[in-house]
């Protein structure tokens, strides 16, 4: 059961650093499209 | 019981299709890094027979600036990337006590996107009007005049960058939440810690060149003027946005192998790393100045004084955590016992070329001496140096260094060393001369030139082939340590350090299946 809820949260760590990651790409794409734009 | 379980896996080609396995995959990247080198290879053989006399015998010359331009793209992305990207997926896990990476699907997918987005590079090279002879910097109005081969490599970037970002959210996801209990970031391996870095500036620049590419694209297609001077654009933006992923982008080729110096040099020199955190700093040093220096590329076009002033100091400075980096290596090669297996000469080559290249950045990195350099063969000669001192010996030095580990037998060991002096000779007798070219006046991306540069061109066409014909010595060894040899033992070498050494050799198909404990 312990194991179970390590796996758990480490999923979520796992889940959470892929999301600001995936942030981190979106808002270098746009930095880079903004260039142009401005 | 549990073990025979893990150890199962598909067999044929659903094995390799399929897998989601990181030493599978991490082949998967490995061979297809040889096969492009090997593709890129026989384009530089194109570039360097054409220049073996003045005027023009073998090829056009637009032919001749495709072969440049898709050489680079292809060796590139298509080779030093992935080939890295191969050692993190075989050693990453090992290397922190994880049963595999943390994103075992998206690690499949990253990589079944490479082949054909190489196929798509390739091929433009045969649509009408031929592939895109722009260089691979794509400056525009070339690369906005250019035909549809051109089209074909913008989307082929596309999808070698989406698979470069995926590849990079997968390490940074497995490094930050898979390692062994006690592993806290200052114990990692320089290998790992050099990835982690890697990984994130992938992050940060490769959607910049992502969001260039797409303002090229619409402004071939879709009738905008982003880079187009006669619509009210500016040509020089395209060159600002491209270097600030292109600088940052040779330190994405150039810190994975510093990671293999940082493991190779202690193992044979059997002594620990020299200044361990002083290597992590310096590390994220160089990543951090890689953001501010992106304009020593384009002093030429005419900036403002103070401008010119920041990017020659900012460029000036990444010397510093470099030349900490070279001090802690030969310290920790001072008064140990040395050998010089294989994979140490790969290691000491390569820093010893890479330091040649990093002291001609010093002077291509002083403003008013560009001036003179600027497109001339100096800077050819240059980032052959740092690029193939770090990322090919790197590679050559990582790969003979864990073929043992991976495979369970060791490779042949005179081999190893003809395969390193072949490439040492052959690498320098076709670099060493342009440095002269380009101090002369011979500019770059010309399939002519003036009779006087005649005998630096003719050594340098002979390094090339020497170069290129050492290879098979390699794929040879490789071969025949895959198929058979001594047994390596579980350590491999005498000063070897770290967890991938407590696995078998070779590892079990999942390595890791419970946590080992780092004290």
């Amino acid at each position: 059961m312990a194991e179970a809820t390590h796996d758990d949260k480490r999923r979520q760590r796992i889940h959470l650093t892929v999301a600001a990651l995936t942030l981190l790409v979106v808002v270098m794409f746009v930095s880079a499209a903004w260039t142009g734009l401005a | 019981m549990a073990t025979a379980h893990h150890a199962d896996h598909p067999t044929g080609l659903s094995r390799w299709l399929f897998t989601t396995n990181h030493k599978d995959i991490g082949t998967l990247y490995l061979i297809f890094a040889f096969v492009m080198a090997i593709i890129g290879g026989v384009m530089s053989l194109v570039i360097r027979s054409e220049l073996w006399q003045p005027g023009l015998q073998l090829v056009d010359p637009n032919f001749f600036n495709q072969m440049t331009t898709v050489h680079a793209l292809v060796m590139i992305f298509g080779f030093a990337m992935p080939g890295f990207v191969g050692l993190a997926n075989w050693q990453i896990p090992m290397m922190i006590g994880a049963p595999d990476m943390a994103l075992p699907r998206m690690n499949n997918w990253s990589f079944w996107i490479l082949p054909f987005a190489a196929t798509l590079m390739i091929l433009g090279l045969f649509m009408p009007g031929g592939g895109p002879a722009a260089g691979w910097t794509l400056y525009p109005p070339l690369s906005v005049q250019g035909g549809m081969g051109t089209d074909f490599t913008l989307l082929a970037i596309h999808l070698l960058g989406i698979s470069s970002i995926l590849g990079s959210i997968n390490i940074i996801a497995t490094i930050l939440n898979m390692r062994a209990p006690g592993m806290t970031l200052m114990k990692m391996p320089m290998f790992v810690w050099t990835w982690l870095i890697t990984a994130f500036l992938l992050i940060a620049v490769m959607p910049v060149l992502a969001g260039a590419v797409t303002m090229l694209i619409t402004d071939r297609h879709f009738g905008t003027h982003f880079f187009d001077a006669g619509g009210g654009g500016d040509p020089v933006l395209w060159q600002h946005v491209f270097w600030f992923f292109g600088h940052p982008e040779v330190y994405i080729l150039v810190l994975p192998a510093f990671g293999v110096f940082s493991q190779i040099i202690p193992t044979f020199a059997r002594k620990p790393l020299f200044g361990y955190d002083s290597m992590v700093f310096a590390t994220a040093s160089i990543a951090f100045l890689s953001f501010i220096v992106w304009a020593h590329h384009m002093y030429t076009v005419g900036m403002p004084m103070a401008g010119e002033l920041f990017f020659m100091y900012a460029t000036m400075l990444i010397a510093v955590p470099t030349g900490v980096k070279v001090f802690n290596w030969i310290s920790t090669m001072w008064r140990g016992s040395m050998t010089f297996e294989t994979p140490m000469l790969w290691a000491i080559g390569g820093v010893f070329v890479f330091t040649i290249g990093g002291l001609s950045g010093l002077m291509l990195a002083i403003t008013p001496v560009d001036f003179q350099y600027h497109d001339t063969y100096f800077v050819v000669a240059h980032f052959h140096y740092v690029i193939f001192g770090a990322s090919v010996f790197g590679l050559f030095a990582a790969v003979t260094y864990w073929l043992p580990k991976w495979t369970g037998h060791m490779y042949n060991e005179t081999l190893g060393k003809w395969h390193f002096w072949l490439t040492m000779i052959g690498f320098n007798l076709t670099f060493f001369p342009q440095h002269f070219l380009g101090l002369a006046g011979m500019p770059r991306r010309i399939p002519d030139y003036a009779l006087q540069f005649t005998d630096f061109n003719r050594w340098s066409t002979v390094g090339a082939f020497m170069t290129i014909a050492a290879q098979l010595i390699f794929f040879y060894l490789a071969i025949r340590c895959m198929k058979g040899g001594a047994k390596a033992t579980d350590k491999v070498w005498e000063g070897s350090d770290g967890l991938e050494w407590t696995l078998s050799s070779p590892p079990p198909y999942h390595s890791f299946v419970e946590a080992p404990k780092v004290k």
